[in-house]
């Protein structure tokens, strides 16, 4: 490959002072547009991307790991990114950690333990200099691993009684209080539930469950298999929570992919929806708001959850370019949820 | 590491591998290797390692956004076929911006990745020269060039707006519409559209070109647009089966009959084409086939193996279900 042709008096490899000179501007000036352009003067920062662009310079950003210790990459691992909660979750991380000069490296752990303590090993080999998980329940060798480390985590999507060191989202077990009640308010007495196979929607469901029990009365549970959930078991799940609650007139779903499923399989079948049954999903996606009839969900900002884990870090490490830590540091962010009254209940 | 090798009574480059090739390690041996690793609290310090060989075992992928079902299959993919041949991805959105790809694609080569995955191949001026001046493996996805920048793993879009357009006038439809995201892969399906119209002597194709992100409640107004504007539209060609979705929905609120009053045809072949009601018909791509075969590209390049054939058109098949 041809090498790109060189200003007079330079010969490769082109170092950082090059840039510099060629800018007439400070070594630091141009160190601190590569970390952090935001905190650079315009024209300064277009003459300094100019003299990189004319040289062809390319800065080695993991060389400066090794000198200040810090990697300016932050780890990321959620179950699946075929579930759209998470892909927007490390879309709203994305953005924050974009605009601090930080960069993303995902790990997918398929729902499983094991997988996620090897991928937690790998991104500390890495010197992450901080790790975002999904859920609130880890494996003790895991969090033997993190404490050790001493980065800061901040686990997502759930509050437990102890997160490891920052948490940020909403009890999954008010949320199924609130769907239960939300269902008993509109009068619904012979109630189902269809939900994954899942630490996070067990949650749900047993909150769903103990305000029905409160009220005397009990739900009968279809899990729909392991997660991700698809729209193919959600009108099985339906079926088979019709044959065994012949009386069905409200269903929670744990998330709205299979709520949308029950709708459309309700539809093939001819049961009004809220008339016959009432839907509830969760999550509120786009797709809540479009169907027809549209439909009710508990809302969650799954966009909003990753930002906010992404300022919680960012808060922590301070910013790239000065490596202070900013003030204001709060451990846990319970994100809440609502919920979202549509025609479907 | 010594003392991980003498725990698990393997060598030194048994454990060098099994971290950093896990791959190439018997399954037996990597267990072992593993349980000392467990055992010692051992944490391989894998950037001095990159310093060293020069490889960072990283792949920059950059993606116009993640919240874009198709685009998350196919990272999904790419990140378990690098992932078991030992990399890691490092992800970056450029939010349909050429500008801010560039920007991107500096970061990651400063970042010394192994190799850069890219969206499409449209690009901004000078990434080209940039990108194959760099050395490293690149290859773009979701679309099809002759000129690709280096390796490719996609499927024309032109071809399948053409295809998509073939389907709807074999189903008597007389007048196709388009909506779509106002950027070029779309552009390429609406040409697509647009060529077969012509064969059929309809000289012009009216489309909706939704600012990106595109999502599901831009579609029912726009298809709504669309009909008052030109009422002998029959049939609408949606860059995506989430937005076919939402034509569908605003069908079914405004009692239009899908296909009689007007035909839908989606694009990706989601789940939600086969769960709605009527069922969508749509031009399959496999996402997710797409994020494979590049990983598995990159790991032969990467394992210093030349493809014979730098690019893999994976194609696209219509699927004819209930709308049209």
């Amino acid at each position: 490959m041809k090498a790109p042709e060189l200003p007079d008096g330079l010969s490769g490899p082109v170092r950082m002072a090059d840039v510099a000179r060629v800018a007439g501007v400070a070594r630091v000036t141009v160190s601190r547009v590569l970390s952090n352009p935001q905190s650079v003067a315009p024209a300064t920062r277009a003459a300094v991307q100019d003299a990189i662009a004319k040289l062809g310079y390319v800065p080695n950003l993991n060389a400066g790991t090794l000198a200040s210790s810090r990697s300016r990459i932050v780890g990321c691992i959620v179950p699946t990114l075929s579930n759209a909660w998470f892909a927007e979750t490390i879309d709203g991380l994305s953005e924050v950690l974009a605009a601090a000069g930080y960069q993303l490296l995902l790990g997918q752990s398929g729902y499983g333990p094991v997988a996620e303590e090897r991928l937690v090993d790998t991104f500390l080999g890495r010197r992450v200099d901080a790790l975002v998980l999904t859920g609130s329940e880890r494996s003790d060798a895991v969090r033997t691993r993190l404490a050790a480390a001493g980065i800061p985590v901040v686990e997502t999507w759930d509050l437990g009684l102890e997160p490891l060191d920052m948490a940020v989202g909403f009890s999954n077990y008010a949320v199924g209080e609130s769907a239960a009640e939300h269902l008993l308010a509109r009068g619904c007495r012979h109630l189902g539930y269809i939900g994954a196979d899942e630490q996070r929607a067990s949650k749900r469901l047993a909150g769903f469950t103990a305000t029905l029990a409160r009220h005397d009365m009990s739900a009968v549970p279809v899990l729909a298999g392991p997660p991700p959930t698809s729209f193919e078991s959600g009108a099985r799940a339906l079926l088979e929570l019709a044959e065994r609650q012949p009386r069905l007139d409200g269903i929670f779903c744990s998330s709205d992919t299979l709520a949308a499923s029950v709708l459309f399989e309700c539809r093939r079948q001819g049961w009004q929806v809220p008339q016959k049954v009432a839907v509830v999903g969760f999550s509120d996606q786009p797709l809540a708001a479009a169907t027809v009839p549209s439909l009710t969900s508990v809302q969650v900002r799954s966009h909003e959850l990753g930002a906010e884990a992404g300022r919680m870090l960012m808060r922590r490490l301070g910013s790239a370019s000065t490596g202070k830590p900013m003030g204001g540091e709060h451990r846990i962010a319970d994100m809440g949820f609502r919920m979202v009254a549509r025609e479907s209940a | 590491m010594t003392d991980v090798a003498a725990a698990a009574g393997v060598s030194l480059v048994t454990v060098s591998r099994a971290i950093n090739s896990p791959d190439q390690v018997a399954p037996a041996t990597l267990a072992a290797v593993r349980a000392a690793v467990g055992q010692l609290g051992y944490l391989p310090n894998l950037t001095a390692g990159s310093l060293a060989s020069s490889r960072s075992r990283i792949v920059g992928c950059l993606v116009p956004t993640i919240s874009h079902t198709v685009i998350a299959e196919t990272v999904e993919a790419l990140t378990r076929t690098l992932g078991d041949g030992g990399y890691q991805v490092m992800l970056a959105q450029t939010q349909h911006r050429p500008d801010d790809e560039a920007r991107l694609v500096e970061t990651f080569l400063a970042r010394r990745v192994d190799a850069i995955v890219l969206t499409g191949v449209n690009h901004a001026v000078g990434l080209r020269s940039r990108l194959q001046s760099s050395g490293i493996p690149v290859l773009e996805t979701w679309d099809m060039s002759s000129q690709p920048i280096d390796l490719l793993v996609g499927f024309s879009n032109h071809d399948a707006g053409f295809a998509a357009g073939r389907h709807l006038f074999d189903r008597g439809c007389r007048m196709p519409a388009y909506i779509g995201s106002d950027e070029a892969r779309s552009h390429h399906q609406l040409q697509g559209l647009r060529a077969v119209a012509a064969q059929h002597g309809v000289p012009d194709v009216p489309a909706e070109l939704i600012l990106p992100p595109a999502n599901i409640e831009d579609a029912g107004p726009r298809l709504a647009a669309l009909l008052a504007r030109r009422p002998e539209v029959d049939a609408v060609f949606c860059s995506n089966d989430t937005l076919a979705a939402g034509a569908l929905f605003e069908c079914r609120r405004r009692g239009w009959e899908v296909p009689g009053r007007i035909a839908v045809m989606g694009f990706g072949d989601l789940p939600i084409a086969r769960a709605g009601f009527p069922r969508l018909s749509t031009v399959q791509v496999r996402g997710g086939r797409i994020g494979e075969r590049a990983g598995q590209l990159l790991l032969a390049r990467l394992a210093g193996q030349q493809q014979a054939d730098p690019v893999v058109d994976i194609g696209f098949e219509v699927v004819q279900r209930e709308s049209t």
